[in-house]
């Protein structure tokens, strides 16, 4: 590939990918495109056929329907090979081979053909990115489920692809790697121009990292837009269901030195937050932690430190439950009370309501600011 | 995909082994000269095939077929022991250029067949009946073959049969018969191999045997058996050399079979026929029979 | 018992009092085994390879045949070679029969199923994902399969360790088609079975001394190599 596509263009087109397996339609996708410079999420069940869309997407597997990379079509085995040097993949397990990390590192770039001082220096770069430099010389044995992911990672961003495709990456991994890992490649990903493909099936990842998310239920998209988009306005009820819907604010944290962190929103209102680092970010309030009055609370007879006034916009069933989409001036609650919650307050659609929660409910996703197009090379 | 492997795979064997073989049969085979161009290489290699008595012996390696080498430097002698039975199969197969055998009513019918050109008498010797030293059944005061078999089979002790065809075994049949009896089936022991482990299982199990002495006096010292009859003509065991006919399968050496034969009873060849063993055993293992020429018995 | 110590004894004689005769026995059992386990390994690690990371029809009744084929006396294999290559037979104006040449055949086609088929296990056993990421980093077939067999090496290796045992031990065959020929094809094993037949102990006994030592050296290589890089 001579330069890098312009941020924003479509670089893997998909068409009528559809994958048989057993005499049973395992994948049966209409319409799927990769913007370069974006991160994609692909959500869903186990069993949606993500991992599959993965692997007909790099080329690993072959499907029915067209498949286009950068504007060429990809049909033939070669055609597919091609596409596999182009990209990189990163699975659930780290399948290091039977080499020193430095090794395993520079495993992708000697099958592209480097050596030499250009193969040591990708390859030192890469672990630099992963901070796995120190780990270098040690043999795959002996490394921990976060540090051999690292590796994965390294050998896969060191041959520089144009797209890197992530298979629940983090799956194996425990929270504190897991939130270390993240926000590392994160960092790694906002400076750089890569298009990125992440399967998972953890909504708090998708969120964070993604621009775009896809859903994928029983081999079809559900619903396919913004991170914002798919998670505040969920297309099935199974969705929702699988999302955990809740209400969604962006804004930015404000830390005070003295005083409580606020999420400032676009409109200039704030929400007091629990401690967060400041910056932009995306809360969600879970609907079990948002409680309706019919009238203000005194603020002094309550620890509830958000409290606003709002009217009932719809109310839902969800089994026994009620939710209560309330829609405030600058954004939208949802609570979730019970039916007899709910004739306690004579509430319905249309009345005015006070909805309130306590600081901690507000749960704050960190977001890193994309650059515009692409920013920068690759180190 | 994976018809192609499979293809790959298939081509890559029959490349490799095909040539592996040529060059592998040109320069593989120790201890002889280079094979060269295939009519000279066919008329440079000449199969024996002989008894197991007759190479466990040692006639062979260590008196015959040095002199033969000496005479003849550029052939190479393959020697295989087999029993009598399957030698003269290979003879009629013409898998064999040469034979050295000992079992005349079988030979004779092979010469009768046309599956030989000459059959020469080269040596003899005797067989022995050996048993337990005490000789339960009293072996040793029989006068013939055929009496001491009768006082084996009467007296109830074991005996211990080649079974697989041999010169031997059928020296053996040939004096049951003549015995008029065989011993039941629990004292008859078949064990179908060659003449030093029968003898081996015979000495274990306190036994009797028919065998020859050559085998018989080699393995003396780890056996615990003992000689128990003298030399007589119902026990002689005569050898001749058999040139298999060429007419029947071209591939055999005639020419390289004919200096064979001419070796054995050429009066070097029966000069180192009558030494041997002298010095190992103090006695001769085989007495030199080369007078009369017949062919066909 | 004591026929046994004095055997031991003797062998000991034998061994060290540079017998040139047991020497070069000893040599062509060595040479025949080894260049077929090195034929067989060329062949089979890549049938093993293609049987087990392929789908094709009939792949699991090929399978099954070279499962078979590790079981196969050695002896019957002898017999069809030499069959094959009798002078009269399809193959015989290669004039192999009775030379060590044949028994280098016979104890390919011996060894080959052996690491076929135990090579096809172990990358069988291999998790799946392997695969995947191999492709996955833009390995070609020929590269992709090499690095997948790196991954194996300790059961390969295992493999190739049974395979040599198996053709070094065995005496069936190599009687067959070698014809035990002394100074021309006879090797250890036959050997041992002449020796014992003649009631010399000694030399036997020399032979199965050797024979041990041979295979246990090659194994010792060959299990070093397996276990470098790993702790006791």
């Amino acid at each position: 590939m001579a330069e890098s596509p312009r941020a924003g263009a479509p670089l893997l087109e998909g068409e009528g990918l559809r994958v048989r397996r057993g005499g049973h339609l395992v994948l049966d996708v209409e319409r799927v495109t990769l913007r370069s410079g974006v991160t994609h999420a692909v959500l869903g069940p186990n069993g949606a056929g993500k991992s599959t869309l993965l692997r007909v997407l790099n080329g690993l597997e072959a499907a029915d329907g067209r498949l286009r990379f950068a504007g060429r079509e990809v049909r033939s085995q070669r055609d597919r090979v091609a596409l596999r040097r182009a990209t990189a993949a990163v699975f659930q397990k780290p399948y290091l081979l039977a080499d020193s990390v430095r090794g395993n590192v520079e495993s992708g770039l000697k099958l592209r053909g480097l050596r030499g001082e250009e193969l040591a220096r990708r390859a030192a770069v890469a672990m630099e990115l992963l901070s796995i430099d120190h780990l270098a010389a040690r043999s795959r044995e002996g490394l921990s489920g976060g540090e051999a992911q690292r590796v994965s990672i390294a050998r896969a961003l060191a041959v520089e692809p144009q797209v890197l495709f992530l298979d629940e990456p983090m799956a194996s991994l425990d929270p504190p790697t897991r939130r270390a890992l993240l926000s590392d490649l994160e960092a790694i990903f906002v400076h750089r121009p890569i298009t990125v493909v992440w399967v998972t099936h953890d909504r708090d990842e998708a969120l964070s990292v993604a621009d775009e998310v896809t859903f994928l239920s029983d081999g079809r998209v559900i619903q396919s837009g913004s991170a914002l988009q798919v998670f505040a306005r969920p297309a099935t009820a199974e969705m929702a269901d699988f999302l955990g819907v809740e209400a969604y604010i962006e804004g930015v944290v404000e830390v005070d030195g003295s005083g409580p962190c606020r999420l400032r929103l676009p409109g200039g209102a704030t929400v007091v937050c629990g401690d967060a680092p400041s910056g932009p970010a995306l809360a969600c309030i879970y609907p079990e932690d948002v409680v309706l009055f019919t009238r203000p609370p005194d603020a002094d007879s309550t620890s509830l430190r958000n409290v606003v006034e709002g009217r009932v916009a719809d109310i839902q069933p969800v089994g026994r439950l009620r939710r209560v989409i309330v829609a405030c001036e600058d954004f939208e609650l949802i609570a979730a009370v019970t039916q007899a919650a709910l004739d306690d307050l004579s509430l319905s659609c249309g009345d005015t309501v006070v909805a309130a929660f306590k600081a901690t409910a507000v749960h704050v996703l960190p977001r890193q600011g994309h650059d515009e197009e692409g920013a920068g090379a690759w180190v | 995909m994976g018809r192609r492997i499979l293809r790959a795979s298939a081509l890559i064997a029959v490349a490799s082994v095909l040539p592996m073989l040529v060059a592998v049969g040109c320069g593989g085979d120790t201890g002889q000269g280079a094979g060269a161009a295939s009519a000279s290489y066919r008329a440079s290699q000449l199969i024996l095939a002989t008894t197991t008595s007759v190479k466990d012996s040692g006639l062979l390696d260590e008196a015959i077929l040095p002199a033969f080498a000496k005479a003849h430097p550029d052939m190479t002698v393959k020697t295989i022991a087999v029993g009598s039975g399957e030698a003269l199969a290979m003879g009629e197969r013409g898998e064999a250029d040469v034979l050295l055998v000992h079992s005349p009513k079988d030979e004779a019918a092979f010469m009768a067949a046309g599956y030989g050109t000459l059959r020469l008498p080269v040596a003899y010797n005797y067989f022995v009946i050996v048993g337990p030293a005490a000789d339960p059944a009293g072996v040793a005061a029989a006068a013939t073959a055929a009496d001491a078999f009768r006082v084996i089979a009467a007296s109830g002790a074991t005996f211990v049969s080649r079974g697989d065809e041999s010169g031997t075994q059928k020296k053996e049949l040939e004096i049951w018969e003549a015995a008029g009896v065989r011993p039941d089936a629990s004292h008859y022991v078949s064990t179908g191999q060659g003449m030093g482990e029968t003898l081996q299982i015979a000495s274990e199990k306190r036994a009797y045997t028919l065998t020859d002495l050559a085998t018989y006096l080699s393995m003396e010292k780890t056996l615990d058996l003992r000689v128990l009859t003298r030399q007589s003509p119902d026990l002689k065991n005569s050898y001749s050399v058999i040139i298999v006919s060429q007419l029947e399968h071209a591939s055999v050496n005639a020419a390289g079979a004919e200096l064979f034969a001419a070796l054995l009873v050429s009066p070097e060849g029966q000069r180192l026929i009558a030494a041997f063993g002298r010095a190992k055993y103090g006695r001769p293992l085989f007495y030199p029979d080369a007078e009369a020429l017949g062919t066909g018995g | 018992m004591d026929l046994i110590w004095q055997g031991f004894v003797e062998a000991l004689k034998l061994l060290f009092g540079g017998n040139a005769d047991v020497y070069q026995v000893a040599l062509r059992s060595l040479w025949v085994s080894t260049l077929a386990l090195a034929v067989a390994s060329l062949l089979g690690v890549p049938l093993g390879a293609a049987l087990a990371l392929n789908r094709f029809p009939g792949r699991r009744l090929a399978i099954a045949v070279v499962n078979t084929g590790m079981g196969v006396p050695p002896v019957v294999v002898g017999l069809v070679v030499a069959m094959l290559l009798a002078r009269n037979g399809p193959l015989g104006a290669l004039r192999l029969l009775y030379t060590p040449s044949a028994m280098v055949v016979a104890q390919v086609l011996i060894a080959l199923p052996i690491v076929a088929g135990l090579a096809s296990a172990a990358l069988q056993q291999l998790d799946p994902g392997y695969r995947l990421q191999v492709k996955a980093l833009g390995a070609g077939r020929t590269r992709g399969v090499a690095l997948l067999l790196r991954e194996v090496q300790v059961p390969l290796l295992a493999a190739l360790m049974a395979a040599f045992g198996g053709v070094i031990s065995e005496v069936g065959a190599v009687m067959m088609v070698g014809g035990n020929i002394q100074g021309q094809t006879q090797v250890l094993t036959t050997g041992i079975v002449q020796q014992t037949r003649a009631g010399q102990y000694a030399a036997a006994i020399a032979l199965s001394i050797i024979l041990l030592m041979l295979v246990f050296a090659t194994n010792l290589a060959m299990t070093l190599i397996q276990q470098r890089g790993r702790h006791g």
